[in-house]
């Protein structure tokens, strides 16, 4: 039966990427909720098999009056155990409609994740559902691995921007190992974006119902935002009304119908990322100084090829000319910085060249590096098996095999 | 969601997909699985057809034992190719009605979508419905082995206006084993509070009315489920036969459910507990206080000394 597909969960906080190994798309995006009949934490009887009555993904918002929305995953970690096994149970079940008995299972985890985490998991995914097998891969890692088939020059050593829905990471990874001491954490990620275009409409009093107000702006957010090139023109051209966009949609909450008039929130959402002193009070750094900061915190060997392998991945970065713009302000940085080291020290050195990778899989690069992986003859060396688990307990699953050694 | 649902929600999606669409199919291929071991290959043939691949070890024994009697009263109309160790049915996308009767196109292309995401189910309660269909109607028949998953099997024993379903129950897993005999017994309980339910019994040794088969008992058998089906009790053969069919599915999936709630419980525990710990820890404030009251105390006594000198 080793031909059965490996089955790949990839649990951001935002959404959930479900699918079967060797595809190039996942199966299933779901957000990562669940809807259940607890209420704070008490466990409900299980006489009328009352712990079955939740529900997950869209279905837990459609459900929320009558049960308790809640997101077991927050900046990327599992903070609510009992959640996320439900959440796994329905979506090998009723999902992806695999006996999980048969099948290696693959998660994914957030850089950084404790070892405790790690063993959490496999013991889930082993004690519970008995899987074949498991893998636990990092997430930068993977999205890098992803980012290879698409280059002649296959490496894993780069820089991986993950931006989601909680957090944005800056990743700089060296031959398939993480450099931890390394990782930049921004607090803006898709979420504040989207408050942000919810205050902006509300503040303009667009006719939308409190309820459905995030809603809408996460859609609009997805369909029409987009990074200029520069902010103060571009509000310039915003005051013809013309420029304006309709939004027309139906409330996901209510099912009111929404007619709403999108202006410079835009380009102003996305550009929380370049300067972000003007918008929140968090954080004043722009994107490109904190990855140039970041590589330059890295070992002096490695950080051309960190500038020249930057790989973006996560939602977050779909902007349109998000990568672009990116592009253009780090060269500049990187060529203003050597222009100053010529002027000071009187010979020239080597030009660095910056390359931000953008790909169509970019929206699930994560899963999307799993899939190539896990359909790798490589893979079959690192997995966990049964037996192995059986043998040694949970404790395999804190020493994680680095892969990569190949390429 | 109490019972797992029979349709699988992947060839729903992508065969109406398909159908929908007017991509050429020729080099289409992907691959999916589902319960019970079976897995499907979904390839086009030309540009306008496509084959639905079954493969599964347990295929040619359900398949003569009423598989594939089954699935040709549920597919009707569409060719059927038998290959050792595969099954095949053709979808001809160009058999639709015309794209410009859009609704219509759609409405019958969701049809047969919904109608192979029930394909386990159909090819799988075969041989159930055969036999009841035999049972009601007075037909005798022989007594039947069938594999009906890769490691388990099933016997079919007619009797007198009745028929015995005997599963053989396995589980990979010890805890889910024992766990699996709890559950088991309980269907036994189950049947004084329903009336007019068929007899269940399970037992850990072959039941007596499959003497005639030796060699059943493997060494990892958990049990045997033996249903008996009256004649009487038998109304829509393919609604219980579809049940039947699902039946280790439903175990399974309740097994895994009832695991996590107690993990859920077990949880629980442990935040109380470590709760209960943590009180137990010996405030730092108490001592803090002692020492206040005994310095007002010292400094009481210290001035009366003062003022006794005085
Ligand atoms: N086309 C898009 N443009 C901009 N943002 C998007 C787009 N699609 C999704 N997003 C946003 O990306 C975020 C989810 O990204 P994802 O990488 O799935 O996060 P996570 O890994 O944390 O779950 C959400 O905030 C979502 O609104």
């Amino acid at each position: 039966m080793s031909s059965m597909p490996v089955v790949i969960f990839d649990n951001g906080s935002g959404y959930s990427k479900l699918g079967f190994a060797g595809n190039t798309d996942p199966n299933y995006i779901i957000p990562t909720a669940i809807s259940s009949r607890e209420s704070l934490g008490v466990p409900v009887s299980r006489l009328q098999c009352e712990d079955l009555d939740f529900f997950i993904g869209e279905d837990a918002y459609q459900n929320q009056k009558t049960h308790n929305l809640s997101f077991p995953i927050k900046e990327g970690q599992i903070n609510n155990w009992d959640d996320m096994e439900r959440f796994w149970e329905r979506t090998i079940y009723s999902l992806m409609s695999v006996e999980p008995q048969e099948h290696v299972f693959m998660l994914t985890e957030p850089p950084m994740n404790p070892p405790e985490n790690r063993e959490q998991m496999a013991e889930i995914m082993f004690e519970t559902f008995d899987v074949k097998g498991l893998y636990i891969g990092v997430q930068a890692v993977l999205a890098l691995f992803g980012s290879n088939l698409y280059k002649e020059k296959q490496n894993l050593t780069g820089t991986v921007i993950d931006s989601g829905d909680g957090v944005t990471h800056i990743i700089p990874v060296a031959h398939g190992y993480v450099i931890s001491s390394c990782i930049k954490h921004i607090p803006i990620a898709g979420k504040d974006i989207t408050k942000y275009i919810a205050k902006a409409l509300k503040d303009r009093r667009e006719p939308i119902a409190t309820e459905d107000l995030m809603d809408a702006a996460r859609v609009i957010k997805e369909k029409n935002c987009y990074v200029c090139k520069d902010m103060d023109k571009e509000l310039l051209r915003f005051n013809d009304k013309a420029e304006w966009k309709n939004y027309e949609g139906i409330g996901r909450t209510t099912g009111a119908q929404i007619n709403a008039k999108v202006g410079p929130e835009m380009f102003l959402g996305p550009e929380v990322f370049f300067s972000p002193g003007k918008f929140t009070r968090d954080w004043d750094k722009p994107l490109d100084e904190c990855l140039d900061s970041t590589i330059q915190g890295c070992p002096i060997d490695l950080r051309r090829d960190l500038y020249s392998n930057v790989v973006l991945s996560g939602g977050t970065t779909l902007f349109k000319n998000f990568h672009h713009r990116l592009q253009r302000s780090m060269q500049q940085r990187v060529n203003d910085r050597l222009a100053r080291y010529a002027a000071s020290s009187g010979n020239t050195p080597k030009p660095i060249e910056c390359k931000i990778n953008a790909y169509k899989t970019q929206r699930y690069a994560v899963w999307y590096g799993a899939s190539m992986f896990a359909a790798s003859p490589e893979f079959s060396r690192v997995v966990h098996t049964r037996e192995e688990y059986l043998e040694h307990g949970p404790s395999i699953a804190r020493r994680n095999v680095v892969f990569g050694s190949g390429v | 969601m109490m019972s797992i649902d029979p349709h699988h929600p992947l060839i729903i999606d992508n065969i109406s997909a398909l159908l929908n669409s007017t991509i050429d199919l020729t080099n289409l291929l992907f691959k999916l699985t589902d319960y019970d071991g079976i897995q499907y290959v979904i390839s086009g043939q030309n540009t306008d057809s496509l084959c639905f691949t079954v493969l599964a070890p347990q295929l040619a024994s359900v398949g003569e034992a009423g598989g594939y009697e089954s699935i040709q009263l549920n597919y009707p109309g569409f060719p059927i190719a038998i290959d050792e160790g595969s099954y095949s049915i053709l979808i001809d996308r160009s058999q639709l009605p015309d794209p410009s009767l859009g609704e219509e196109r759609k409405l019958r292309a969701n049809d047969i979508a919904n109608k192979f995401s029930m394909f386990r189910t159909h090819f799988l309660s075969g041989p159930f419905i055969k036999a009841l269909k035999n049972v009601k109607s007075g037909t005798a028949f022989q007594p039947k082995e069938v594999l009906i998953r890769p490691n388990e099997k099933l016997w079919v024993i007619p009797g007198e206006n009745r028929v015995n379903f005997i599963f053989q129950v396995n589980f990979s897993d010890h805890t889910d084993g024992s766990l699996s005999r709890v559950f088991l017994q309980e269907f036994v309980e189950a049947k004084r509070q329903v009336p007019n339910s068929p007899v269940i019994t399970f037992s850990q040794n072959p039941p007596e009315a499959m003497s005639m088969f030796k060699g059943a008992t493997l060494p990892s058998t958990i049990g045997f489920l033996c249903i008996t089906v009256l004649k009487e009790q038998i109304r829509q053969e393919a609604e219980t036969g579809q049940w039947l069919a699902g039946l280790k599915q439903y175990l399974t999936y309740h097994l895994h459910a009832c695991k996590t709630y107690l993990h859920m419980r077990m949880r629980k525990k442990t935040e109380g507990l470590l709760k209960v710990l943590k009180n137990a820890v010996p405030d730092k404030l108490e001592e803090k206080t002692f020492r206040r009251v005994r310095a007002a105390k010292t400094r009481r006594e210290e001035s009366k000394i003062v003022y006794n000198f005085n």
